[in-house]
């Protein structure tokens, strides 16, 4: 009972760096996309076939 | 290859999200500690400065990269890579801060360990004052890069010999060299947060090159474009 109730004065605490990491993976994940995308654009228009 | 890389960073996410859920939840309380739950933020502290030296030693290695190639690119990777060893740096000095409070009473007592790490941030700091000093691209990078050779340096003796060379220091001797320095459990999730602290670093940085790498492919691409049409513009006066 002791432990368990230790752990649940924890948690509050836990979120916040959990919280934290989830928002920086999502947005270094959306960036990645993002980031290939645009490599894969600027290749097309060095090689050429990207132009109009 | 590309598919590895995707599924490790996926993984990433549970890796690091265990690893923080480890450190509260399954580590016992330091019982020989003044503040026995707090005194678990060791496994977050620690692992900031073990990367953060990395970060500095990968940013080295693009700066000497940088002198000898001279390839712009490899300076904005040495950039990246100084800014992540900055803010590692930061969050050392914070969590240490923390756990200098409820273990020693205050957040700063002007130990050796603190007083080094104050230097080595301003150095750190210094790098990004002298680079918004210069408007010349070249002599930016030149500069920088003899820059983060000098903060090198710097990293091991503040970190590791100036500490260790005394021991008036509130700081504990041996705690990662030495089989009594860490509870097993403790070491597994301390171990555990390099792991997953240096491949999230990583990530950021190829991000930082990478996005570096557009910006110079999309500066340079303006400039011949810019040179192209004012030669016609030269043409057409000429005719």
């Amino acid at each position: 009972m002791h432990l368990l109730g230790r752990m649940s004065a924890l948690v509050p605490l836990m979120i916040v760096p959990l919280l934290v990491w989830g928002a920086v993976w999502f947005y270094m994940w959306n960036l990645d996309g993002r980031v290939k995308r645009l490599e894969e654009q600027n290749r097309l228009d060095e090689s050429g076939e990207g132009r109009d | 290859m590309y598919g590895v890389i995707k599924l490790l960073k996926l993984l990433l996410l549970p890796f690091v999200s265990a690893t923080i859920v480890g450190g509260f939840l399954w580590l016992p309380p330091a019982l020989n500690f003044r503040s026995p739950d707090l005194a678990r933020i060791v496994v977050f502290h620690v692992p900031c400065s073990i990367v953060a030296m990395i970060a500095s030693a990968v940013a080295t290695w693009h700066a000497i990269r940088y002198l000898w190639k001279r390839s712009l690119i490899d300076d904005i990777k040495a950039q990246g890579s100084f800014t992540f060893a900055l803010l590692l740096w930061v969050l050392t000095t914070v969590t240490g801060a923390v756990f200098a409070r409820s273990q020693w009473g205050a957040y700063w007592s002007w130990d050796i360990k603190q007083a080094a790490i104050l230097i080595l941030l301003m150095i750190f700091a210094a790098y990004f004052a002298l680079r918004a000093a210069m408007d010349d691209e070249r002599k930016r990078a030149t500069l920088g890069s003899v820059y983060i050779l000098f903060a090198l340096i710097a990293v091991p003796y503040l970190t590791l010999a100036l500490p260790n060379s005394t021991n008036d220091t509130l700081h504990p001797k041996g705690t990662l060299t030495t089989k009594e320095g860490l509870d097993p459990r403790y070491a597994i999730v301390l171990w555990a947060g390099v792991v997953a602290l240096t491949a999230v670093y990583a990530w950021a940085a190829s991000l930082s090159g990478s996005i570096g790498a557009l910006e110079f492919a999309r500066r340079q691409r303006m400039g011949s474009i810019m040179a192209q049409s004012s030669t016609v513009t030269i043409v057409e006066k000429v005719h």
